[in-house]
C-alpha cells in the first residue's frame, strides 16, 4: 500500500539497551496516559453533561479557547517518564475540540445556450451563500476518561437572486452523532456515515456498534433510517418538490418517501494487523419505499507489511442479482527517495469488473434489464525526480460485452519548488475514449506564494471533444484565486472563473470564502 | 432579464480562452524560476579545514544547534553563533531570516526528545543519521520521514487503536499529510473505500465524518470543487464544466457515479431541463431506428441499453410509468428484456416485478 514500508519487526533485533530508551508512554494507549497535549475548554468542564453542554454552547457561539502555551509547558513532557494517571475526579476534563466555519459567497452570471429544441433560455444572475459549520470533540470524559466523542456538521445555503417560484434557502445536518467507548466496544448514535465493504458509502440516522479485540479482530453492526437527500430544496433540482408535478408526464409515479420505509442495516467482521494485513466480510441490506434497494455481501482484503507489494482487493456480491456487482483489485509497489537514492518510483496496477445494473437501486426496473459488464485493467507509473519534479503516466483499457472498447490515458508532470515547496506547477493531459464520444483534456494548474501571507492559485482546463456536443467541439474553463492566511485560525480567498462550453456561451463567476478554524495551538 | 441570442454559426475550435493557457504557462514559469532564498551552506561549514593552528575550531552540529537538546523550537541558531567568525551583519541576517523549510515546520510538530536520542550509543551524538539531506543537498530529506522512526520503534498497538499521540499532537493530525506510513499516494481515491471498512479507527485519527461528507454528501448545494477551488494539487471528480462531459464520465465509470448519486439525481435535473422522458412535451433525442423491429441495427436502443443502462435510467426511471414497460412487459411487442441466464432472488410478491408481470412473475 505504501511506497515506503515500516519495519516494526526490526525493533526485535535491537539491543535491549536501546529498547529501554523508548519512552514508556510510547507503548501505552492514549486512554491510559496522563492527559497531556490536549485542549481544555474554558472553565475546565468536567463530566459528560457539562462537556456536552459546553460543546453545544461553543457550537452556537463559535467560541472555544485552547489550552494556553503556559498550560502546555506545565503539562508533563511527551518523552518524560509517564506519571501514574490521576484519578478521574481529581483531574479536569480535557478534550480536543475543533470548531470550523466555512462561509462561501459566490455570484455568477451565465448565458446558457439554447435549450432542447432551440428553446430560448434566459440568463441567470445568482448569488449563492453557503455556510458549513462543524464541531468535533474527541476524548470527552463520560463514563470513563476520554471515552466520548461528539461530531456535528451542518450546512446551509441561501440563493440570493432566484426567481420567486424557486426555493431560496436550504440547510441540513450532514452528521450529528455521539460515540461512546466502553473499553474495546464503541457505540455511535445519531446521523452518521457507514463506509466500506458492502455498504460502500451510506448515511443513516441510527446506531453503529463497533468492537475490537487485542488480536486485531473487529466487528461492527449498524441499523437505522436512510438519510434522504434534500433535493427539493436545492436550486435547480425539483425532485420531491412541487415543480416536479407540474412538469411530469407521470405525476402518479412520484413517490414521496416515508422515512420509516427507507431503512438500512448491516454488519461486518474483520481482522486487521499492520504486519499481516486485513481481511473483512460485510453484509448490507437496504429498503426503499417498501421495496428492496440493495442486498449485498462484501469481501475486502489488504496485504500487510510483510509483502513488498501492496495489494488491496474489494468485491461486492449482489444477493439480489446473484452476481458480482463490483470487483476491484489494486496492487502497488514503490521505492521512496532516501539518503542514498534521489529518485523514487511507484508502480500501480488495477483491475476492475463492474455490473452497473446491480449497483442501481434494485427497486428500479432497469436493474433487471441489463447484465452488461464493464471490465477494466490498467496501471500507472510515477517517478519522483530530484528538485521536486514528479512525472506520471497511466492508463486503462475497458472491455464491454458488446461494441468497441474504451480507454483512459493520463500523463502528468508536477514541479514543487520554492519556500516550503509551496510553489506548485502541474501539467496534466488525459484522454477518455468511448464508443460514442470521447475527449482530450489539458490542464495547467499552479500555486504561487506571494509573500508569507498571500498565495495565488490558477487552474486552466481545455477540453477537445471527439464528436461535437451541441455543435461545439471544445470547452475552456479558467479559474484564479488569491488566498490570504492571516493566522493559524483563519484564512480567506477571493477569486473567480470564466468558462465557455457547449452549454454556456459564457459563464462568469466570482467567489469569496472565509474559513475559521479553532483547533490549533499557536506555535 | 435579457435573453440570449441563438447562436447559429459554428464556433471556432480555438476558443479565445485558450490564450489564457499560454498566458498562464508564461506566468507560471516565471514564478517557478524565481531565485531561491539564501540557504545556509551546511556542507561547506562542516567540511572546512579546522582544528589546526591558524584554523577555526571544528564544528559539530551542536555547535550551532546545541539548544535543540532543550527544545526543538530553540534549534535554530542565533546571530551570535555566526558572529563568532563572520562580521557581515546584513548577510547573517539574510540567512537567518530565511523562512523555515517545510521540513522544519513539520518537524516542529513532532514531540521528539533530541537529548535522549543523541545520547544513545547507536546514534553516537551524530545528527547525520536522521538529517543526511542537510549536508548532501538533493540526497535525502533534511528531516527524516516517519518510516525512519519505525526502523527502531514498534507501534503496533498504537496502529491498532489509531493512536498517534504523543509523537503527534492530536490537533496537528488534521493538518498533516502522510508521506510514508498510510501515504495517500496515486490512486488513493480509488482504493480508500475498501480500506475504510476495517481501518475505521485509523482513519478517525485524522479524519472526522465531515471528511467523508465533504465529498460524498451530494446534497450540499455547492460542489466540493467550488468549495475548495484552491486545491490545485488535487484531481477532483467533477472538474471544470463537468456538466458537458457527465454522460461520457457516467458511461466510462458508472460505479464511481453510483457511489454517491442515485438515478433520481440525474432525472431531477433532466426533468427540469426538459430532456427526461418524464417531462411533459419531451422531445426524443434518439436517432431514427432507435425503436423498431430491427434489433440488429447499430442504432437500436437495445444495444445501447445493455452497454449503458445507467444512461437509460437517468431519464426513463419513472417506476410503473416507465415507458419501457409498455413494450417489454409480459406479452408486449418488445420481448423479454432479461438477459440470458438472468436470475434473481426476488419473490413473486416483489412490487417492482409486478410492473411487467401482472399477477406476479
Amino acid at each position: 500500500m505504501n511506497a515506503t514500508r515500516t519495519r516494526n519487526d526490526e525493533l526485535m533485533k535491537l539491543p535491549e539497551q536501546l529498547v529501554a530508551t523508548i519512552p514508556r508512554s510510547a507503548g501505552v494507549p492514549v486512554s491510559q496516559q496522563p492527559a497531556v497535549q490536549k485542549m481544555r475548554l474554558l472553565g475546565s468542564s468536567r463530566g459528560r453533561s457539562a462537556a456536552v453542554a459546553v460543546l453545544a454552547a461553543s457550537a452556537a457561539l463559535g467560541v472555544a479557547r485552547r489550552v494556553s502555551a503556559q498550560d502546555e509547558s506545565s503539562a508533563p513532557s511527551a518523552t518524560a517518564p509517564a506519571a501514574a494517571p490521576a484519578p478521574l475526579d481529581a483531574t479536569p476534563d480535557r478534550f480536543d475540540l475543533v470548531t470550523r466555519s466555512r462561509t462561501t459567497v459566490g455570484a455568477f452570471q451565465r448565458a446558457l445556450l439554447p435549450g432542447p429544441g432551440g428553446a430560448i433560455v434566459t440568463t441567470d444572475t445568482l448569488a449563492p451563500i453557503h455556510e458549513a459549520l462543524s464541531v468535533t470533540a474527541v476524548g470527552v470524559d463520560s463514563f470513563g476518561q476520554d471515552d466520548l466523542d461528539v461530531q456535528v456538521a451542518a450546512y446551509g445555503q441561501l440563493w440570493a437572486g432566484t426567481p420567486d417560484d424557486r426555493p431560496i434557502a436550504t440547510w441540513d445536518v450532514s452528521s450529528a452523532f455521539l460515540t461512546q467507548r466502553f473499553g474495546d466496544l464503541a457505540l455511535s448514535l445519531g446521523r452518521q456515515p457507514v463506509a466500506g465493504g458492502a455498504a460502500r458509502y451510506r448515511r443513516l440516522d441510527g446506531a453503529v456498534v463497533r468492537g475490537s479485540t487485542p488480536f486485531g479482530l473487529t466487528a461492527s453492526a449498524y441499523g437505522g433510517l436512510t438519510v434522504l437527500p434534500r433535493w427539493d430544496q436545492w436550486y435547480g433540482y425539483h425532485h420531491l418538490g412541487d415543480a416536479y408535478e407540474a412538469w411530469s408526464s407521470a405525476p402518479e409515479s412520484i413517490v414521496v418517501p416515508a422515512r420509516d420505509e427507507n431503512w438500512m442495516g448491516g454488519a461486518s467482521l474483520g481482522f486487521a494487523d499492520e504486519r499481516v494485513g486485513m481481511v473483512g466480510v460485510s453484509y448490507h441490506h437496504q429498503a426503499e419505499n417498501q421495496a428492496l434497494n440493495d442486498e449485498s455481501l462484501g469481501i475486502s482484503m489488504r496485504l500487510g507489511n510483510w509483502s513488498p507489494i501492496g495489494l488491496v482487493a474489494d468485491a461486492i456480491y449482489s444477493v439480489v442479482q446473484r452476481d458480482w456487482s463490483d470487483v476491484r483489485v489494486q496492487a502497488d509497489w514503490g521505492l521512496a527517495k532516501s539518503a542514498r537514492r534521489n529518485i523514487g518510483v511507484g508502480l500501480r496496477g488495477e483491475f476492475l469488473h463492474t455490473l452497473p445494473a446491480a449497483l442501481l437501486s434494485q427497486a428500479s426496473i432497469f436493474s433487471v434489464f441489463s447484465f452488461a459488464e464493464v471490465t477494466e485493467a490498467g496501471g500507472e507509473v510515477e517517478v519522483d525526480l530530484p528538485r521536486g519534479v514528479t512525472v506520471a503516466l497511466g492508463g486503462s483499457a475497458q472491455v464491454y460485452d458488446e461494441g468497441s472498447p474504451g480507454a483512459r490515458l493520463r500523463a502528468s508532470a508536477q514541479l514543487l519548488t520554492g519556500e516550503h515547496q509551496q510553489t506548485l506547477l502541474r501539467l496534466v493531459a488525459s484522454r477518455v475514449a468511448l464508443e460514442d464520444n470521447g475527449y482530450t483534456q489539458v490542464r495547467l494548474a499552479g500555486r504561487f506564494p506571494l509573500g508569507p501571507r498571500f498565495t495565488a492559485y490558477a487552474d486552466v482546463y481545455q477540453y477537445f471533444y471527439d464528436e461535437p456536443i451541441r455543435d461545439h467541439d471544445s470547452s475552456t474553463f479558467a479559474t484564479a484565486h488569491l488566498g490570504y492566511a492571516a493566522a493559524q485560525t483563519w484564512n480567506a480567498r477571493v477569486g473567480g472563473s470564466v468558462s465557455q462550453s457547449p452549454d454556456a456561451a459564457l459563464d462568469a463567476q466570482v467567489l469569496a470564502q472565509i474559513t475559521v478554524e479553532w483547533d490549533r495551538e499557536e506555535r | 432579464m435579457s435573453q440570449v441570442r441563438v447562436r447559429t454559426q459554428r464556433p471556432s475550435r480555438r476558443s479565445p480562452l485558450v490564450l489564457l493557457l499560454f498566458l498562464a504557462v508564461a506566468v507560471a514559469v516565471l514564478f517557478a524560476c524565481r531565485r531561491p532564498a539564501v540557504r545556509f551552506p551546511h556542507a561547506a561549514h562542516l567540511g572546512m579545514e579546522c582544528g589546526e593552528p591558524g584554523q577555526p575550531e571544528c564544528f559539530t552540529c551542536l555547535s550551532c544547534h546545541g539548544q535543540i537538546v532543550k527544545s526543538p523550537a530553540l534549534g535554530h541558531p542565533t546571530d551570535q553563533n555566526c558572529e563568532k567568525c563572520h562580521r557581515n551583519d546584513r548577510h547573517i541576517k539574510q540567512v537567518l531570516a530565511a523562512a523555515p523549510t517545510r521540513d522544519r515546520q513539520r518537524a516542529s510538530d513532532i514531540q521528539f526528545d533530541h537529548a535522549r536520542h543523541l545520547g544513545m550509543p547507536e546514534v553516537g551524538g551524530q545528527c547525520i543519521h536522521c538529517h543526511a539531506g542537510v549536508v548532501s543537498e538533493g540526497q535525502g530529506p533534511h528531516f527524516p520521514p516517519m518510516a525512519q522512526c519505525f526502523s527502531c520503534h514498534q507501534h503496533q498497538a498504537e496502529w491498532d487503536q489509531g493512536t498517534c499521540t504523543p509523537c503527534h499532537r492530536a490537533a496537528d493530525l488534521r493538518q498533516l499529510v502522510p508521506e510514508t506510513f498510510l501515504a495517500h499516494g496515486p490512486g488513493w481515491d480509488r482504493r480508500h473505500g475498501p480500506l475504510a471498512m476495517a481501518t475505521t479507527v485509523q482513519c478517525a485519527a485524522c479524519h472526522t465524518a465531515e471528511s467523508c461528507d465533504d465529498c460524498h454528501d451530494v446534497s450540499q448545494g455547492m460542489t466540493i470543487e467550488r468549495r475548495t477551488a484552491t486545491r490545485v494539487d488535487t484531481d477532483f471528480v467533477h472538474p471544470a464544466d463537468f456538466l458537458t462531459r457527465h454522460a461520457m464520465e457516467a458511461e466510462s465509470e458508472p460505479a464511481r457515479c453510483l457511489s454517491c448519486h442515485r438515478t433520481e439525481t440525474c432525472d431531477s435535473c433532466h426533468l427540469a431541463r426538459g430532456v427526461s422522458a418524464g417531462r411533459i412535451g419531451a422531445v426524443s433525442p434518439h436517432p431514427p431506428g432507435w425503436v423498431g423491429p430491427d434489433s440488429h441495427d447499430e442504432r437500436h436502443h437495445g444495444r445501447a441499453a445493455r452497454r449503458d443502462i445507467l444512461g437509460c435510467a437517468s431519464c426513463h426511471d419513472q417506476g410503473p410509468q416507465t415507458n419501457c414497460i409498455d413494450c417489454h412487459k409480459v406479452g408486449g411487442s418488445g420481448g423479454n428484456p432479461h438477459p440470458s441466464g438472468w436470475q434473481s432472488s426476488r419473490t413473486p410478491s416483489d412490487v417492482m416485478c409486478a410492473y411487467c408481470h401482472e399477477g406476479g412473475p
